[in-house]
């Protein structure tokens, strides 16, 4: 038995690429204002590897309902003889220029296909729409409706009522908003229509789910890359002309936060992809063109994202209080805890150091002896990185989770320019623990050349976690 | 895994970057899925990884580089081993130099072949497997530099080797090279085997030649060998010194261990031009004199030949081990095992979706080019919700005009359309549509407004009159954007005396 089909049809305008758009994740069905945009029927396959499990048809939309009906009613049919009639319209104008759009969306239905039947629930309900429902019902295959409510006024209602006498299964669907659970669920409901396709529909919600879970994990490994070449990050330079060296350290200053920035994109980019979101977001021109309050290392980011002042300086006084300890217990406590308060001070003082630093600097890369020789010479060699603000990698976790959320959030029929979800870092809810298991992680991450796998599957499974929580 | 697999899979890796992953999610997955169909084991990584690579050779997608640098490491070696063999027949052939005057002294021999070779030996193991601290050891560390600048050296030698590589997989060489430099303590072990390999095949081959041209010289000359020095070194200590260097073969050859009597007839004084012990005459026995050639073979067998050939030996099951047990844990490589394992799930069109809709003219419609006419039939299109009352007063204040009876169309009764066009033609006269500007002007409106103005003849206008979503008694204003498209799809009807209006 062939694959279950689900046509989509409905009038022009009314939605209906926007809902295959976002049920088939594909951002190159064309969505347009214009009526008659979609003028071929399109298959979209829904299938793991090669085996298609069920296909999704976007149909040109229905333009001379009326005028159909009235061709077909001509010869008044008995409720058996209908579906032949209608049969008999799509053969009577084959190729003539009549009724294209109605004949070509007719064919995939006249095949086999299911219907889902796509009214906009935002604009008012009028009686000529009996027309196209009519002419669907006499085709007598499973069908329901779906009342897609992209917008704010809202006549679902109405629809719900009118369309309730023709289908049997009548859903909301809004095809800019639904979440992934959404999907599933229409998807569950195309099930009840038909019995024979319960298979093929169960296989395919199955494997839309574990590719979900495909995605979310793939997203972490993304984000656990992103982090550490983001930590290990440096880069360095020698200068041999003593008038060059602040333009030089200026310049490299600049590459390696450029870098930086490259290295956010393209992971950006990885997880868009992942997605299926192949278009230009709004925020993949801020390589060319920061846009000041989106940029990684802008005042604002770091005001609202990554770790807060009073947490950076509790995060150092916990490490040098932890050192101070150390030496107390090496001393057997005769030093009544002056290691712990003098470490814990010295903690505090480190942390507030790093407090204002969003940008890394240069410094000399050179040894003791190798600078006593450039001494004589003039030359220098300088170093940026990795950076090293405690912060900065809770700011790039925390923009890495945002964008994920807004990525995975935006469905695929949405024209609009895609931001970044503003708002609180997720890593400032963290609690004390995961924030200091992470900062240790980080601490690790920038002190190796070559970091270790263990390493990196710890911070893997954290990020899987925050994605997992960003889902609930 | 070879060398050959593991260059190829650098290769690709570098080549993945550039790449849609979701296509190469496709491209791997295919890979795996043709793995289960097999009932391959997808739970053993380094088959996998192996089974990528042959997958991608047999579906035309490899680079090539692997094959390619395998190649030029194995021409590369062949010169090595060319090398090797000419300057072992050069050195033997120096060494062994007789001219019928001063014999050749078996010392310098020993000195050259055996001895410089087995210091060489212990520098290049020193220098290879003392990685932590050999850099601050004297000597140890020169050679570690001088190691170095032989892998680029070889490097160098294998890329003019590989001459016949492109301009572009030289650079892709190149990319792969910076990332097998970037993962040095990954790949430092395989690199390590495969440098002494090299270098052992160059010496394996070296000694092979010396003892080629050793034995030619020894077969079509005759040798006289002699040991000379200017130390006290007396000819009792000297046969204790050869007869210990010679233990090793003693049991199996011991004809190749010079006897006391030989040792001492043998010694040579440069001064005296002549054996020492001999009693006149420069060779008292020419069959004597040269008897040192078994032991000066099994020397070079024992202490030059066999033990390179045991280190090369060493050195390829190394190298072997090495790339076998590279741990495939790398991130790339995670990625790649798990878009193979991954099932690919498509939900996407085959082939881009290329609709658009009919192209407008350059024009839109816009008001109707004539002054309004003193009266026109009104007609509600589609069922909009106006009352006849509501409808004449919308197009009063839209068009300033005295409105006629209110008619409907577009509804489920096609027939009252038919009859509505019927008395359009019998009684020609303006016709204002009054119609819901978010329903789109589809093709029905379009063949409706076209047949209207078949009736009415062409010069009568038609004023279409959009109102927004409406109560009965309350019509709306459209929306700008929904007036702009009907003007622009009704610009399709090409009628110069149709006219679209907003309500007020």
């Amino acid at each position: 038995m062939n694959a279950p089909e689900l046509a989509v049809v409905g009038r022009v305008n009314k939605g209906k690429s926007s809902i295959i758009a976002t049920l088939s994740e594909d951002t190159r069905v064309a969505i347009s204002a214009t009526p008659g945009t979609t003028r071929e029927a399109t298959r979209f396959p829904v299938a793991v590897d090669d085996m298609v499990l069920f296909t999704l048809v976007d149909t040109p939309g229905f333009e001379e309902a009326q005028r159909a009906l009235a061709w077909m009613q001509s010869t008044d049919p008995s409720p058996s003889e209908r579906a032949a009639r209608v049969r008999a319209f799509v053969q009577a104008f084959e190729g003539t220029e009549e009724f294209v759009e109605e004949r070509k969306l007719l064919c995939p239905v006249l095949d086999g296909a299911g219907i889902l039947y796509v009214v906009d629930g935002t604009q008012p309900y009028r009686d000529n729409y009996k027309a196209e429902m009519e002419i669907l019902r006499w085709t007598g295959m499973p069908r329901m409706a779906l009342v897609n409510r992209v917008g704010r006024a809202d006549h679902a209602e109405q629809w719900r009522n009118a369309l309730l006498q023709f289908f049997s299964v009548v859903r909301d669907f809004d095809a800019h908003l639904s979440t992934f659970s959404e999907r599933l669920r229409l998807l569950t409901t195309f099930r009840e229509l038909h019995d024979p396709w319960r298979g093929d529909l169960d296989a395919a919600i199955q494997a839309l789910e574990a590719e979900r879970t495909r995605r979310r994990e793939e997203s972490a490994h993304i984000i656990t890359d992103l982090l550490v070449e983001a930590l290990t990050y440096t880069l360095e330079t020698r200068v041999e002309d003593a008038h060059q060296r602040e333009a030089e350290k200026r310049r490299i200053e600049q590459s390696f936060h450029t870098e930086l920035r490259a290295k956010e994109h393209r992971a950006r980019r990885a997880v868009q992809h992942l997605y299926g979101h192949r278009a230009v977001w709004t925020d993949d021109t801020q390589i060319e063109r920061p846009t000041f309050d989106q940029d990684l290392f802008a005042k604002q980011t770091w005001d609202v994202l990554g770790l807060s002042g009073p947490q950076i300086l509790a995060l150092y006084t916990m490490a040098g209080a932890a050192v101070g300890g150390v030496i107390d217990v090496g001393v057997g406590g005769a030093a009544f805890l002056t290691g712990m308060v003098i470490g814990a001070v010295t903690g505090a003082g480190a942390g507030a150091m790093h407090l204002s630093r969003r940008f890394a600097r240069a410094a000399s890369a050179d040894g003791a002896v190798e600078q006593l020789r450039r001494a004589f010479s003039g030359g220098v060699a300088f170093r940026v990185g990795p950076h090293a603000h405690p912060s900065f990698p809770f700011v790039l976790l925390d923009r890495a989770l945002l964008h994920h959320h807004s990525v995975r959030t935006r469905t695929h029929a949405r024209r609009d320019a895609a931001m970044v979800a503003k708002g609180q870092g997720p890593t400032q809810a963290l609690d004390d623990g995961e924030r200091k298991a992470l900062h240790e992680l980080f601490t690790k991450i920038r002190k190796s050349s070559d970091v270790a796998q263990e390493v990196r599957t710890d911070l893997r499974d954290r990020v899987l976690a925050q994605l997992l929580l960003g889902q609930q | 895994m070879r060398l050959t697999d593991l260059v190829e899979l650098e290769a690709q890796i570098a080549l993945e970057r550039d790449q849609d992953p979701e296509d190469l999610h496709t491209r791997d997955r295919a890979i795996g899925a043709d793995l289960e169909s097999r009932n391959a084991d997808l739970s053993d990584r380094d088959g996998l990884v192996s089974a990528w690579i042959d997958g991608l050779a047999a579906r035309g997608l490899a680079t090539g580089l692997g094959a390619k640098v395998a190649t030029a490491h194995r021409l590369a070696t062949y010169g090595l081993v060319l090398l090797g063999a000419f300057v072992g027949w050069g050195t033997a052939t120096v060494t062994l130099a007789y001219d019928g005057r001063d014999p050749i002294n078996v010392l310098e021999y020993l000195l050259v072949v055996v001895g410089a070779q087995l210091v060489l030996l212990v520098l290049l193991l020193l220098g290879l497997f003392v990685r932590r601290f050999g850099a601050n050891i004297p000597v140890v560390g020169d050679v570690q530099a001088i190691l170095g600048w032989l892998v680029r050296l070889l490097e160098g030698r294998m890329e003019s080797a590989g001459a016949h590589i492109g301009s572009e997989q030289r650079t892709a060489w190149q990319v792969v090279q910076a990332r097998l430099r970037a993962k040095a303590s990954l790949y430092f072990n395989v690199e390590r085997w495969i440098l002494l390999a090299m270098l052992q095949s160059f010496a394996v081959a070296f000694n092979a030649a010396v003892l080629l041209a050793g034995l030619r010289l020894v077969l079509f000359s005759d040798l006289a060998f002699a040991w000379n020095t200017t130390l006290e070194l007396s000819t009792l200590r000297f046969t204790e010194i050869v007869h210990a260097a010679a233990w090793p073969w003693q049991a199996i050859w011991p004809e190749a261990v010079p006897r006391p009597e030989l040792v001492q007839l043998t010694r040579y004084s440069r001064l005296e031009g002549a054996y020492v012990h001999a009693s006149g005459g420069r060779a008292a026995d020419p069959s004597q004199v040269g008897q040192w050639w078994r032991f000066l073979v099994a020397a070079t067998v024992v202490y030059g030949f066999v033990p390179r050939l045991c280190l090369l030996s060493a050195a390829l099951i190394g190298r072997a081990r090495a790339l076998g047990r590279l741990p495939l844990d790398t991130p790339d490589v995670d990625r790649i095992v798990r878009r193979m394992r991954a099932p690919r799930v498509r939900t996407q069109a085959e082939q881009a979706p290329t609709d658009s809709p009919d192209p407008s003219p350059a024009r839109p419609v816009e008001s109707a080019p004539h002054a309004h006419p003193a009266g026109a039939r009104i007609i509600l299109w589609r069922d909009a919700p106006l009352t006849d009352a509501a409808t004449q007063d919308v197009v009063r204040a839209a068009l300033d005009m005295e409105p006629g009876e209110v008619a409907r169309a577009g509804g489920m009764d096609f027939a009252a359309d038919d009859a509505l066009l019927a008395r359009l033609s019998e009684q020609p006269m303006a016709v204002v549509l009054v119609a819901e500007a978010w329903e789109a002007p589809d093709k029905g409106t379009r063949r409706f407004l076209a047949e209207i103005r078949a009736a009415l003849g062409p010069e009568l206008v038609i004023h279409v009159l959009l109102i927004g979503e409406s109560e009965a008694e309350r019509p709306r204003p459209p929306t700008s954007e929904d007036l702009t498209l009907w003007r622009d799809r009704l610009s399709l009807l090409a009628d110069p005396y149709l006219g679209v209006e907003a309500a007020p």
